[in-house]
């Protein structure tokens, strides 16, 4: 009933907001600019009105390649479009009183107009558009990995403020939230897992992203549900007119792609299917076996219509699987995501909307044995819809949404000690709308206010407010902040006392509620010369009600929460140099976490009732160095991190104990339950870590198509870098040493 | 020249502190946690056990000699008492782990006398030590249990009362237990239940149920109330053939001489703890100064009370009297098990009333016809046919009789129980016991109007 009220309200809007009259008999242009060949849309594609050569308007194309320009004085104008690589599209339009045209356009890609160009993509390290990072498939290259192909996971950990624990386990902290607390969408359906077990690797490979959206805190109010960062993941189209497809291997992982028409120019698919190999080359390459694996497979169908609309059915499946600690034969874990669904986009002929629906399911299910003690399972899945609309009103753009979505989840836990099984298959909903504009104030400032209404057991309003400020009237320099308060219903449940556990399962946040986090950031961007730029951006963060495991002193999986608040400040710089021939990225993040937790056993335990700690992913210090550079034919791409050690809690000891609350246990009969006693929470810290990553390939041309090989080695001065340190077995656990590889990539055009 | 090399020395300074390994050491030792002391001082039990570990910085155990003097002395004079020393293993497929274990025990067969203060020392070779003082209890004189009068349930047989204890004593802890049990080891697991499954029950019969005590750390507090409940029902034990059928049950009492400091209410993480229940100094875990007392848990019912906030007493001392015996088939002397054994105050041989005494097990009944306030006791044979009644007062007559169920007919409806002798009379006289006495009776059953079930 909820449901149906809400599309209801959906409906209204849309329908008031259509029938909306332009302002005062002014005129509007809209549209979809997109690749002529791929259908790909064109984000930053730039359209510009001219009238007897003169600019009157110009805008940028959004990430669905739509275009608006509204509050045009009726008449005759000259349309420009253009985009770096492709051929300039220019056409007459004649803009009638009240008019809003829809006029889509597909611009050529021209190789000519890139020879001799080394074309590096705009959208580097440094720049950051309203809190958002744009990340390419050309920026993803830049940073090597043990494959032919690159991958997200490896290019986000070269960036300040984001934090893996290790070259293991797939969980990634930015800016002092909780893995958890990271929104993961693959053309907006959620992804709840997406980094594989072996950290260079994610379900977005290069091969098969159109482009990326990292906010790494203060976005939109687009976004909802999660309170640390948004990583917006497009997926690419298929090519609707030619059939290509590629194939790689390396020791670590094996991929194939196939892309072409199924209705050539109508309906493209694109396949993936990726699997890892390290489990049986790695007695090979690094002498000993470690036992990961993960594979995943994608395919995307999409049906492209008229005026550049498009409906898209996308599908993910990946699975994750193996022991962190190669040398425990017991533990393990295990996780697998499976996502399906559909998205349509379309620019609606006779009105100045952009409409974009999505709808799908999610899944991920966990499982772990830990010690040879405990098995857990954890199954969470998601329906959601989502429905969103970018407008006009009154000449100013606006972006208006509304969303639902169920949240079911079902989670085991067998402990040894209590002897039970717990079984809680629950449901949550939660439905919502948002609505954020742009406000531009001259030409130097964009204000985006926006809000976020949830409904779920309550309601909660979470406004957020973005803003830029060229003060010299060029996009060359730029101070940006942002200001937003997000809000969380679901929570991970992970045992966050070790870092070696990666088991989380989902729940809702206790005594139903919220997590909550503020987040302000101000930042400075420059470039001081066509190559070389710089920015800084610092940011505070205020943490409400982050559920946190009980502490305890024995090795369990605890389901037993309690809250904590968190307070969260750093800063990042970034220098980038992007050359002809040579890219060099450097990047310092500072971050500095606090979580304060109220627990019961604090007050037993430390005689205190409320403890401060930083919590296990607080990396005070991170350093990031990333470069390529071209030479001889060849590419020779290096990356250098060194971050500060994360806290750990120091065990005191180990011994055993016996129970006499309620019995008097034979102390010569019984073993005792083995406990470790443990100083207060993360009083400790590990050692630093650093690695080089190295990696030289070279393109050669065949008659077929081209052909990538590749050499390289992580970890090339063979550096001990702790993973992680048990505190339940006192075994210290390292990550990987010195791996040679080479991979080859065969790419059929 | 000099200036274009200024970067040689910061560079240097980095590439040594990189290139060095970085010593890792998680272990932060204490000196105030030294060694680990676990285990209680019984004046009831005839050896006594203390576990002594050394707080180790892995999660193995070791055969290691602990390098530690150990010392249990008597506080108030000062006597040492010699203790063994053990070192007990405990393979790892006991203990459910990957590794054996080992667990260093001293212990001694002395005698630990009530209401004596003990201090355990260890001593490492460095001086250092951990030291726990122990107070053991007085011992009791009587312990009342007073059985409640409220109605039993059909589907869920209990018996409650309260329990009433001197009030010069701690109390640590009580448990309902069935006699001969330990009050260890308890397993509410179904599961875990070493006997074939039960289709009855769907499931494996359980062994036993053990209900936790009421813990009672208040001295003031002297009664406690206590329940049993019988798991499986007559019904699954017949059923099933479970080899274990608990006609007696007993109530443990354990007292301390300190105030008890393990909390009944915390939750596993909280008592994990390292302080939680700790009366170690310099150390973890807990010694503590106990006597245990164990009495029974029996039937009990006064004619003419029926309310829930009516009991019947009994009182248990080295003064009270026992009945017991063992009922027999005539002529082969074949035990004859699940016969209800019924014990009344005959003081008053007028028959004013009417009234029907009846348990479960069995679904045996007596009719008896007795003024109000007259106690009836009932106890029930066991497989060897043996029954008892303990807690009788001295110099009152005492008359008994006995009823035995006929065994279960295909059809599944039981006959009119068969009593011993007719009609309502008593065994024999009725019988005067003295302090302390323990009066032994074997009694041949009489074929009566309905098929006993002796062969």
């Amino acid at each position: 009933m909820r449901f149906a009220l809400l599309l209801c309200l959906v409906a209204i809007a849309s329908y008031a907001s259509a029938n909306a009259p332009l302002a005062a008999q002014q005129a509007a242009v809209q549209g979809i600019i997109t690749n002529a060949d791929t259908g790909e849309p064109l984000e930053g594609a730039s359209v510009v009105l001219e009238v007897a050569g003169e600019q009157v308007r110009s805008t940028l194309a959004d990430r669905n390649g739509f275009y608006q320009i509204g509050n045009i004085a009726p008449g005759p104008y000259t349309l420009r479009a253009r985009y770096l690589g492709y051929a300039e599209l220019v056409e007459s339009l004649l803009l009638e009183a009240g008019e809003g045209l829809t006029r889509s356009i597909r611009l050529q890609p021209d190789p000519l107009l890139l020879e001799g160009v080394t074309v590096r993509p705009r959208t580097g390290a440094v720049r950051r558009e309203l809190a958002r990072q744009r990340i390419t498939p050309g920026n993803i290259r830049l940073v090597p990995v043990p494959a032919a192909s690159r991958d997200l996971a490896a290019y986000l950990q070269t960036l300040p403020g984001v934090v893996t624990t290790g070259d293991r386990g797939g969980q990634m902290f930015i800016r002092g939230g909780t893995h958890t607390e990271n929104l993961a969408l693959m053309d907006g359906l959620l992804i709840y897992q997406p980094f594989h077990i072996l950290g260079f690797f994610s379900a977005f490979p290069e091969e098969l992203i159109s482009s990326v959206d990292f906010y790494a805190g203060g976005y939109g109010a687009r976004y909802s549900g999660r309170t640390s960062s948004v990583l917006d993941v497009r997926m690419r189209d298929g090519n609707r007119n030619e059939y290509a497809g590629t194939g790689s291997v390396s020791p670590f992982v094996a991929e194939a792609v196939l892309e072409g028409p199924m209705w050539p120019g109508r309906m493209s698919f694109l396949a993936s299917a990726r699997r890892s190999l390290l489990e049986e080359t790695s007695p090979t390459i690094l002498g000993e076996t470690q036992p990961l694996a993960f594979e995943s497979q994608f395919a995307k169908l999409t049906l492209f219509g008229a005026g550049d609309s498009r409906c898209s059915a996308m599908f993910m499946h990946t699975d994750d699987r193996g022991r962190l600690d190669s040398e425990d034969p017991v533990s393990r874990v295990s996780w697998e995501n499976l996502a399906f669904g559909g998205r349509c986009v379309d620019a609606l002929e006779g009105t100045h909307r952009l409409v974009d629906v999505t709808f799908g399911f999610s899944r991920v299910r966990n499982a772990a044995v830990t010690r040879g003690a405990s098995e857990f399972f954890a199954d969470t899945r998601r329906q959601q819809l989502k429905v969103s609309t970018t407008d006009l009103f009154r000449g100013v753009p606006y972006e208006f949404g509304a969303f639902v979505h169920l949240d079911e989840w079902r989670n085991d836990v067998a402990e040894l000690f209590s002897r039970q099984v717990q079984i809680w298959p629950e449901s949550r909903w939660e439905a919502g709308s948002y609505v954020e504009t742009e406000l531009r104030f001259g030409d130097r400032i964009r204000v985006l206010p926006g809000a976020v209404l949830v409904l779920s057991s309550k309601v909660g309003v979470e406004p957020r407010v973005r803003a830029s400020w060229q003060p010299l009237g060029r996009d060359t320099e730029e101070l940006s902040a942002s200001l937003g308060l997000y809000r969380q219903g679901m929570a991970g449940i992970s045992d966050t006392r070790d870092a070696g556990s990666v088991f989380v399962a989902w729940s809702r946040v206790p005594e139903g509620g919220w997590t909550s986090a503020l987040h302000a950031i101000l930042g400075w961007q420059q470039s001081l010369s066509p190559t070389f730029s710089w920015s800084f951006e610092g940011y505070l963060k205020r943490i409400h009600d982050v559920p946190v495991p009980i502490w305890q002193t024995t090795a369990q999986f605890n389901t037993d929460l309690a809250l904590a608040n968190g307070r969260v400040y750093g800063a990042d710089l970034r220098l980038e140099y992007n050359g002809p021939r040579l890219y060099g990225f450097v990047g310092y993040g500072y971050g500095w976490t606090q979580y304060e937790a109220a627990q019961d056993l604090f007050s037993l335990w430390f005689g205190e009732p409320v403890q401060r700690y930083h919590p296990p992913h607080d990396r005070r210090h991170q350093i990031n160095a990333v470069a390529s550079l071209d030479v001889g034919g060849f590419t020779v791409g290096t990356r250098w991190q060194l971050g500060s050690g994360l806290p750990f809690t120091r065990p005191i000891g180990f011994d055993e104990w016996f129970d006499f609350r309620d019995r008097l246990d034979d102390v010569h009969l019984r073993h005792g339950t083995t406990r470790v006693i443990l100083d207060k929470p993360y009083q400790g810290r590990l050692p630093l870590i650093h690695r080089l990553d190295l990696s030289v390939n070279r393109t050669f041309q065949l008659p077929f198509g081209n052909m990538e090989i590749q050499a390289g080695a992580i970890n090339l001065y063979d550096q001990t870098n702790i993973f992680f340190y048990d505190v339940y077995t006192h075994r210290r656990v390292d990550q990987l040493p010195f791996a040679p590889y080479a991979s080859l990539r065969l790419e059929a055009t | 020249m000099k200036s274009s090399r200024w970067y040689v020395t910061p560079l240097l300074a980095v590439v040594s502190v990189l290139g060095c390994e970085q010593a890792f050491q998680p272990i932060q030792p204490s000196d105030d946690v030294l060694f680990s002391i676990y285990g209680y001082l019984d004046a009831s039990a005839d050896t006594q056990w203390i576990r002594v570990m050394p707080i180790r910085e892995g999660v193995e155990t070791s055969t290691a000699s602990l390098e530690a003097s150990v010392r249990l002395e008597h506080a108030e004079t000062g006597r040492a008492i010699p203790l063994s020393d053990s070192l007990f293993a405990f393979p790892a497929e006991y203990v459910d782990d990957s590794l054996d274990r080992y667990a260093r025990i001293f212990w001694t067969t002395e005698t630990i006398e009530p209401g004596a203060t003990y201090q355990f020392t260890v001593t490492r070779s460095d001086g250092a030590s951990s030291s726990v003082t122990a107070r053991v209890p007085e011992d009791v004189e009587e312990i009342v249990v007073q059985i409640s009068q409220a109605p039993m349930l059909a589907t869920t047989p209990s018996s409650n009362g309260v329990l009433r204890l001197p009030t010069s004593e701690r109390l640590a802890m009580v448990h309902v237990i069935p006699s001969g049990s330990r009050m260890v080891n308890v397993n509410h697991r179904w599961t875990d239940s070493p006997y074939p499954p039960c289709p009855a029950i769907g499931g494996p019969p359980m062994v036993y149920q053990s209900l936790p005590g009421m813990n009672s750390t208040d001295v003031s507090e002297r009664v406690v109330n206590i329940a049993r409940q019988m798991f499986p029902s007559p019904s699954n034990e017949i059923a099933c053939d479970s080899p274990f059928r608990f006609r007696w049950w007993d109530i443990s009492v354990v007292l301390t001489g300190s105030p008890w400091p393990h909390d009944p209410g915390w939750s596993d993480p909280e008592a994990l703890l390292p302080d939680a229940g700790s009366n170690v100094t310099n150390g973890t875990g807990f010694l503590g100064g106990i006597i245990t007392r164990t009495v029974p848990f029996e039937t009990c019912y006064v004619i003419g009370l029926s309310r829930s906030s009516e009991y019947c007493e009994l009182a248990y001392s080295d003064r009270s009297a026992t009945i017991e015996g063992i009922l027999t088939c005539p002529d082969d002397g074949v035990p004859v098990p699940n016969a209800s054994v019924f014990l009344w105050e005959d003081e008053h041989p007028d028959v004013l009333q009417a009234t029907t005494i009846r348990d479960y097990i069995g679904a045996a009944s007596i009719t008896l016809r007795k003024p109000d306030g007259v106690k009836v006791r009932t106890a029930f044979t066991d497989s060897r046919g043996s029954f008892r009644i303990r807690g009788l007062e001295a110099g009152v007559p005492y008359a008994l009789a006995v009823a035995v169920p006929a065994p279960p007919i295909s059809s599944g409806i039981r006959y009119p129980n068969f009593r011993y002798p007719n009609g309502y009379e008593p065994y024999e006289n009725p019988t005067v016991l003295e302090e302390g006495q323990v009066l032994s009776l074997d009694i041949e059953v009489v074929e009566g109007v309905i098929e006993t079930g002796c062969p």
